[in-house]
């Protein structure tokens, strides 16, 4: 019982640490709000349920971000499978971003659920949510150069798809 | 401007717009949440979950009428009362000796009860607080999208209430307490969407 409550105030500790950043991820992997706040407890509930498959080599936190990760993807099959659109039906309040062109975050929005998951991933988790390429390598598996590669080949993907329109307006 | 200068401002203006898709929002309600899925454990099945989901993006999002409204109500109630009688035929009075142990997984201990129990306590709070939140939208009379909701929300409190009476006479059946988990979370969704309702509501 003390090990089960252990356990518990880890995960809120990392709740409390992790959260905000958690359910941003979730966000811009799903869509909408109640979409990322479902995946954010069900990727603690895996993850609590296989807590003691847990490398204590590796940081609880990355290990939880790859559970979330892992948690969206299935979310985005079973939307594929029933044919759902992912942002409709529930309306969205955006914090203003008052020192950013609203075209631009709009079309770079459309542009990033264009991209293939892998680089979808790399770019949200290091130029959304500004997390190292270190960090990343750790919560997707992968190398530090692989997670170079792909955030480099992810922005030359979202420049072609952007040029020509919000994007030469925005950095003029 | 050189063909460097012409990069870096396009990969400045990229990654400025990237950063504004970062978002954080208050969910005082989550945590409570997740607490009570892992202290009990209970958190809804995959297909269960899957279950919600289609709820959710599905027949309830339709403009639907007071008729299907009244059908969907009758939905609601009689698979309450389908997983009431088959919770309570799974659990006769006299059991085998070899059926005992399957039953006592079904059970909860009254450790474990007191702990759901003062989470459900929280959950409730946090939705009376939203409710409180949400009054002033739901009493607006000429809005489709709030009648809808509010129709929505009456559903759900009177299955709130058929489970709560059944949990009264039962409070260590773990699948009761689950399902009415499920079900204060759909009220919270929908009273999440009344609150949202802003753009819809004027």
């Amino acid at each position: 019982m003390t090990e089960h409550l252990a356990d518990l105030g880890a995960f809120e500790a990392l709740y409390a640490s992790h959260g905000p950043r958690m359910k941003s991820l979730a966000l811009n992997m799903l869509g909408n709000r109640s979409d990322a706040e479902d995946a954010v407890q069900e990727a603690f509930l895996r993850a609590y349920r296989s807590r003691a498959s847990f490398r204590q080599d590796a940081s609880l936190w990355t290990w939880v971000y790859r559970i979330l990760l892992n948690t969206c993807r299935d979310t985005g099959r079973r939307r594929a499978t029933r044919g759902e659109a992912p942002l409709d039906g529930e309306p969205q309040m955006e914090q203003p971003a008052q020192d950013v062109d609203q075209p631009l975050r709009l079309a770079l929005k459309r542009a990033i659920d264009e991209l293939s998951p892998i680089y979808r991933e790399v770019f949200v988790l290091c130029e959304v949510e500004g997390h190292t390429h270190r960090e990343v390598a750790e919560i997707l598996e992968i190398a530090e150069g692989t997670s170079k590669g792909r955030l480099f080949e992810a922005r030359q993907r979202l420049k072609a798809h952007l040029r020509g329109t919000t994007l030469t307006n925005a950095r003029t | 401007m050189t063909n460097d200068d012409f990069d870096r401002s396009e990969d400045e203006a990229l990654s400025r717009a990237a950063r504004s898709l970062h978002q954080e929002w208050d969910s005082p309600h989550l945590w409570p949440r997740i607490a009570a899925a892992l202290r009990g454990d209970a958190a809804p099945s995959e297909t269960v979950r899957g279950e919600a989901a289609a709820t959710r993006h599905g027949w309830w999002h339709l403009s639907i009428g007071p008729a299907w409204q009244l059908a969907a109500a009758a939905i609601v109630l009689l698979a309450v009362s389908a997983a009431t009688w088959i919770v309570w035929r799974g659990l006769p009075s006299k059991q085998p000796a070899g059926d005992i142990a399957a039953a006592d997984e079904r059970l909860l201990t009254e450790e474990a009860v007191a702990q759901i129990e003062r989470s459900e306590a929280q959950y409730v709070r946090a939705i009376d607080d939203l409710t409180r939140l949400a009054k002033p939208k739901l009493d607006m009379p000429d809005s489709p999208l709030i009648a809808n909701l509010r129709e929505r929300l009456m559903t759900i409190d009177s299955a709130i209430d058929e489970y709560r009476k059944e949990i009264d006479k039962n409070r260590f059946n773990a699948h009761l307490r689950q399902q009415l988990l499920w079900i204060y979370q759909e009220k919270r969704r929908t009273l999440e969407q009344v609150q949202e309702s802003t753009g819809h509501a004027s």
